[in-house]
């Protein structure tokens, strides 16, 4: 089945989305449609199945036009979709996700046994370790996305878009999910592979669609290209490389977070046991490993959003356990936090409010109880400028900024702080890259002030990039203590999913190496 | 561009809730004239009788202050994102601590303005108490405010009910009301040749003093952050309990006032019907208009005056003052259908004027 896409446009308001796009798929093909956060990339996608119509341009199959208004009609025409967030009943079995919305007649019946059976052997035939009759709420993720993915083809899909499908497995489970992909590809289907990630784009395409603001900047075969021209590409200008350099060896290093075999209760039955851990100053230690496996009880407890069970921590050698999270502010603090929107600004309120969250209990932002604005307004004017932030002032309501300008607004107000640690959650999520490029410069520069930095992401690339030193997370427990330049990919990997256990830096490197030597 | 977009969301901020006001008064006349009455000599009886005389003034600004002060008082829970939705039972708490000290303090022979001074403090505490457990509830139990202040607010009035028919009925033991306060417990009159007492400064006063508070104080700030993101107000170092019980316990000492208020300003004693619902139709003033204090002021004033121009209409042409309760019911039920279409209409200029 061949897809053509002519000429799309779809614009919202003054915002253009989708100018005149038009790209081709060929039969046993994978395109990757490459592009920044916000580049219509998403929007392009929602067109092709049908959750968004176009306001100009046609989509044609096998050369006639046809005519897309909902996902009922995509699917007829075998197109489906893997959403990034899953479309999944947890609660409801592999086969009841799969033959949902399936019905052709309200009266039909459905004999679950045949079902199975049917839904076994298509398994089979692509040989998919899944169980029709298990809930899908149990599965890891990487296999919910099978599912997903299996849901897709059940309904008859010849073309599959994948939207961002790596941002939640494990690097195995991506693997084994590119082996995946060209094994449907050999079947004579088609795939559509949506990502910001050049890497998995460079393995598994077989052509390149480059989108920057809504239109077509490049259309290139993967082997005829580099990931330098890539970028380039996608963000009009070349990348800056990342500076690193510091000078060790007349540091004066100490300890400024310390945790000692602390056990926090998690949500939903999961909790950390027994983690332990020094921060030093000089340094950027990252947290590595799958969402969900402990990094977020973790950091809740050692800002004091969450209670600890047992166990202690320390800051700066002074106790911090239980306190309140104004206490431990206080004792030097600060969080980037892992969603900005849930947690890291109050979206409805304009950005002065938001920059003084933290303290507006304080000179010059109040005196006595009542608060003094208009110093409030300067402050927000100066990290705005500070920070480069984008916003028509600093009277708009932080939910009006893009997402990398809602992060670099959280960014400023956590460094203003001047706190001795910074507990950054994903600094970079949903950010592009030029943001992404300013936020990283921040945080090496307070590294190079002197402060400890807990950078916690699941993006293996960022925690490598930046970290001196990198904790593993598996299932509530610490796996491994690397170095990261010496650390490779398959390694973290196999620490992540806890096949494998290395704790050769626990202390930064020119202190471990002196007491060797002593 | 962004002047124009400010300006436009200002104007459609003031024009939702007039709409509100002129759609409901449209439905309410199509319903009288329906009923057979002529609907537009109801409403010019109605105008009559809010704003025709002196009198009808005087009468209209008494009804209005209950009004403003439990209006303000469900704002700043609703600020603070706690629906207290049972301000009608900590005004009555507060009618009750108003009955109960005057009946102790009577016997003093205390200077008036210390008397009244007493009496409406322990107003503010019965009803401040009263309002704290709902909020203390909601913040340690996380049982929902709406439930819990709900049938609280039945357990007060039930509560009250039996206490003027039993421990503090009048000594004649005829009414199920108490005995008259003493006239030095009255609240004076401030407007010569009418019964306008001092009520609706009160109200003005505690209007302006929580719009500074809100607008103008760190605590107004934790207020908003804890109501708009509790998430992020805590992970900025504010305790959002601590805002849910004390914004529960401001709201319950100002429902209070105005049952004390009410009490030696208007009956002079307590009964169950001192109330016309004035609590539940507080949500509507404060919703009208838009949790501001200040502007709570003006749809205080026009609740006040439906509620004096309906009687008046009634004693003048007949028609049932229920008229004032589909009114204000209807108000409501129009704010909160435009309201959905406010924040569409924003969001769309938003998107165009970026």
């Amino acid at each position: 089945m061949k897809l053509e896409v002519n000429g799309i446009s779809k614009s919202y308001g003054n915002v253009k989305a989708n100018q005149k796009i038009s790209f081709q798929l060929n039969q046993g093909e994978v395109l990757a449609v490459l592009g920044e956060n916000g580049a219509g990339k998403t929007t392009l996608m929602r067109i092709i199945y049908g959750l968004e119509v176009a306001d100009e341009g046609s989509i044609s199959i096998d050369g006639k036009q046809v005519q897309i208004n909902s996902p009922k009609d995509s699917i007829k025409l075998g197109i489906g979709m893997v959403h990034q967030h899953f479309m999944l009943a947890e609660n409801l079995t592999v086969a009841e996700n799969m033959i949902l919305g399936t019905r052709e007649k309200l009266t039909e019946l459905i004999n679950m046994k045949k079902v199975n059976e049917h839904i076994k052997e298509i398994f089979a035939e692509y040989h998919m370790p899944l169980d029709p009759e298990q809930v899908v709420g149990s599965l890891p993720v990487g296999l919910q996305q099978r599912v997903e993915i299996m849901k897709a083809l059940y309904k008859g899909a010849q073309i599959l878009v994948l939207d961002e499908p790596t941002a939640v497995l494990t690097p195995m489970e991506i693997r084994e999910l590119f082996q995946i992909i060209k094994e449907l590809t050999k079947n004579g289907k088609s795939v559509i592979f949506i990502s910001h990630k050049l890497d998995e784009v460079m393995e598994v395409s077989d052509r390149i669609l480059v989108l920057r603001q809504g239109k077509v900047v490049g259309e290139v075969k993967t082997k005829d290209t580099t990931k330098t021209e890539l970028i380039k590409m996608m963000i009009g200008r070349e990348l800056r490389a990342l500076n690193k350099g510091l000078e060790f060896g007349s540091l004066n290093r100490k300890v400024l977070l310390s945790v000692d075999k602390l056990c926090v209760k998690g949500s939903g039955g999961k909790c950390i046991r027994d983690v332990s851990f020094q921060l030093w100053n000089y340094e950027i230690l990252g947290i590595a490993g799958v969402d969900g496996n402990g990094q977020t009880e973790l950091v809740e407890a050692i800002t004091g959003l969450r209670k600890v069970e047992s166990g202690d921590i320390f800051i700066n050698n002074q106790k911090s356990t239980n306190f309140s999270v104004r206490k431990i502010r206080k004792m030097g603090i600060a969080h980037i936090p892992e969603d900005r929107r849930a947690r890291g600004l109050i979206l409805t309120q304009d950005l002065v409010n938001n920059y003084i969250l933290e303290n507006h209990d304080s000179f010059p932002f109040s005196k006595g109880k009542v608060l003094r604005k208009k110093a409030a307004i300067e402050y927000a004017q100066r990290l705005n400028q500070d920070y480069q932030v984008i916003a028509d002032s600093v009277f708009v309501k932080a939910e009006t900024l893009s997402g990398g300008n809602q992060q670099k607004v959280v960014v400023a107000r956590e460094i203003e702080q001047q706190p001795d640690i910074l507990i950054a959650v994903k600094p970079t999520r949903g950010v592009d890259v030029g943001a992404i490029e300013y936020i990283h410069s921040c945080i090496l520069n307070e590294r190079s002030k002197g402060k400890g930095i807990l950078l916690v992401s699941s993006e293996l690339d960022e925690i490598m990039a930046l970290s001196d030193r990198i904790l593993v997370m598996y299932n509530g427990e610490i796996t491994g203590c690397v170095w990261a330049d010496e650390v490779t990919e398959e390694d973290l990997g196999a620490m992540m999913t806890g096949v494998k256990k290395d704790f050769s830096a626990i202390r930064p490197k020119e202190i471990f190496k002196h007491e060797t030597v002593i | 561009m962004r002047q124009s977009y400010r300006f436009i969301e200002l104007t459609i901020k003031i024009a939702m809730p007039i709409m509100a006001i002129i759609s409901a008064f449209l439905l309410c006349g199509l319903m009288l004239a329906a009923a057979g009455y002529d609907t537009l000599e109801a409403y010019k009886a109605i105008w009559m009788g809010a704003f025709g005389s002196k009198t009808s003034i005087a009468l209209m600004l008494n009804k209005s202050a209950p009004f403003i002060l439990l209006g303000v008082g469900v704002a700043i829970a609703f600020r603070g994102s706690s629906f207290n939705i049972g301000a009608e039972g900590q005004f009555f708490a507060g009618a009750l601590g108003c009955a109960l000290s005057e009946g102790i303090l009577r016997n003093f022979n205390l200077p008036p303005w210390l008397l009244i001074t007493l009496i409406l403090f322990s107003s503010l505490v019965f009803g401040g108490v009263y309002g704290a457990i709902p909020g203390y509830l909601k913040a340690k139990r996380g049982s929902s405010e709406v439930v819990t202040s709900i049938m609280l607010s039945s357990v007060m009035i039930l509560f009250v009910g039996y206490m003027v028919n039993g421990p503090i009925q009048e000594p004649n033991k005829l009414y199920s009301e108490t005995q008259e306060i003493v006239e030095a417990a009255r609240l004076p009159y401030i407007w010569e040749g009418t019964r306008l007492h001092a009520g609706i400064l009160f109200a003005i006063v505690f209007a302006l003093i929580i719009y500074f508070i809100l607008e103008k104080t760190t605590f107004g700030y934790k207020i908003k952050a804890a109501g708009q993101n509790r998430l992020a107000a805590e992970y900025g170092g504010i305790n959002p309990n601590f805002i849910t019980v004390s914004t529960f316990i401001i709201s319950g000492a100002l429902s209070g006032l105005a049952g004390g208020i009410e009490v030696l300003g208007v009956s002079w004693k307590l009964y169950l019907s001192i109330s016309p619902g004035y609590g539940y139709n507080a949500i509507a003033v404060a919703l009208l208009a838009q949790l501001n204090p200040l502007v709570i002021i003006l749809s205080g004033l026009l609740f006040g005056a439906l509620n004096a121009g309906c009687n008046q209409m009634s004693r003048m042409i007949g028609v049932p003052a229920a008229l004032s309760a589909l009114l204000q019911a209807l108000v409501l039920l129009f704010v909160i259908a435009y309201m959905p279409l406010q924040s569409k209409i924003e969001k769309r200029l938003m998107r165009e004027s970026l």
